[in-house]
């Protein structure tokens, strides 16, 4: 079993680490209440690392939560939190020196019903792209079979009023947890415009069609150039709203103005939303 | 009372309850709660002339509606609520939706890690919740008039009901 092999690797560097002080504890995941229920955890002790298929909750946000001032944090990364790590490094919100990065490998992550989880079903994000080691590269060819803008595609093809039709169908059962945002990694403001009760679009349930729109199209445009498609949101959601298609639409069409972009790719790229080159589209030339 | 329908003929059970009044079907992923409380609602509005305010009362208005299949978990919340929301002072809106929802819960024959009701001494199988419980068993639906407006439904929907 690739787990257990990954494991026992794991666990061995990771008390290697410890021991020598070279980092002060472990950011990886630990068993809640049930059997399929991990979420992120420090941990003080290697032998309690237990990284599985129901590991899908991504550990960037948690590190960027924590900000913690003395040693350095063991962090576990898939390709996917490698994205988020980067993307807050490039942005000051971590220190690249607070971290000692062992990237692990990942054949998909599975849901409560063994089902493979939607963000993995179309994971192009293979390769580790900030690390100091990695333990278990093999990534298995299980996910990444659907292509991530097919849906986006079907969406586009539809008219306006059955496109509507979908979002309303989804949008009207947001119930403004801000789950989304709050696992969100490119989500990092300390005062959220959500929260600003001078701001106007700061609710606690959404009063009508317009709130229940406006929240998501907002926070689409807030995180446009950032979203490294990690598939948190989606996954947080309770009611299962899949607002991976609206970031998607986003990083579809930024590619087609801007050039194939991928947030997170490096520590140091500059998003094309945040730059100004003499090439870029002119205003009135979008569709 | 309790009648017998064959299955097969679920979708004629449904489409008779919704010529009646609005008929939500619930699944068991999804609870009643936004159908007693939703997400807002206009509780009062007013009109102000100079110093003078106009209130123009809030009254909710609520069409008859059924909930079908819901479990008894769910429905065993609704009273615990009508415990707190129908005692003096009486919540009105509440009491308005309340009183215009027809239950028909449906026996519970799944279970998931998280639930509970059993020990709150719930019978999801053949406890007699709501106004109307069914049991589907296998090709046959069970329908067992419970209350007084379960009743009435029934009655609604007679041509339906085999006897």
């Amino acid at each position: 079993m690739m787990f257990d092999s990954m494991n026992e690797k794991l666990k061995t560097r990771a008390a290697e680490l410890l021991e020598s002080g070279a980092v002060s504890r472990i950011l990886a995941w630990r068993r809640g209440l049930l059997e399929y229920d991990y979420e992120p955890a420090f941990l003080d002790n290697a032998d309690k690392i237990d990284y599985n298929r129901f590991c899908g909750v991504n550990l960037t946000k948690t590190l960027a939560r924590n900000k913690i001032d003395e040693g350095k944090t063991l962090v576990l990364a898939r390709p996917c939190e490698t994205y988020g790590l980067n993307l807050l490094v490039g942005e000051r919100q971590l220190n690249r020196k607070d971290m000692y990065i062992i990237g692990v490998g990942c054949p998909g992550m599975q849901g409560k019903g063994r089902e493979p989880l939607e963000k993995c079903l179309a994971c192009t994000n293979k390769e580790h792209k900030i690390f100091d080691e990695v333990i278990g590269a093999e990534i298995s060819e299980e996910t990444g079979k659907v292509n991530r803008f097919e849906e986006v595609a079907r969406l586009e093809g539809l008219t306006e009023a059955e496109r509507e039709g979908f979002w309303r169908g989804h949008l009207s059962r947001c119930q403004r947890c801000h789950a989304c945002r709050n696992i969100c990694v490119s989500c990092n403001c300390k005062s959220c415009v959500f929260d600003n009760p001078n701001s106007g679009i700061a609710a606690k349930s959404n009063a009508g069609e317009d709130e229940e729109n406006i929240y998501h199209i907002i926070r689409a445009y807030h995180v446009a150039g950032r979203c490294t498609d990690c598939g948190e949101c989606s996954r947080a959601c309770p009611e299962g709203i899949p607002l991976y298609l609206l970031n998607r639409k986003f990083i579809k069409d930024i590619n087609n103005l801007y050039g194939e972009f991928q947030a997170g790719e490096a520590a140091d790229q500059t998003s094309p939303l945040h730059s100004f080159e003499l090439s870029d589209p002119e205003p009135g030339g979008i569709e | 009372m309790t009648y017998k329908i064959s299955a097969r003929k679920k979708e004629e059970l449904l489409a008779a309850l919704s010529l009646q009044m609005v008929t939500h079907t619930i699944d068991k992923n999804s609870n009643i709660k936004a159908f007693f409380f939703p997400q807002n609602e206009k509780i009062v509005s007013f009109r102000t002339h100079k110093q003078e305010i106009e209130v123009l009362g809030g009254n909710v208005v609520c069409e008859p509606f059924v909930l079908f299949g819901v479990s008894a978990c769910d429905e065993a919340a609704i009273r615990v609520l009508d415990k707190v929301f129908l005692k003096e002072p009486v919540d009105a809106m509440y009491k308005t939706r309340r009183e215009a929802a027809v239950i028909v819960t449906e026996a519970c024959l799944t279970q998931d890690d998280t639930c509970f009701c059993t020990a709150f001494g719930l019978d999801p199988v053949s406890g007699a919740y709501g106004d109307v419980t069914i049991t589907a068993v296998c090709d046959t639906i069970f329908w067992q008039v419970v209350t007084e407006k379960g009743a009435e439904l029934t009655e609604k929907i007679s041509i339906c009901l085999p006897k």
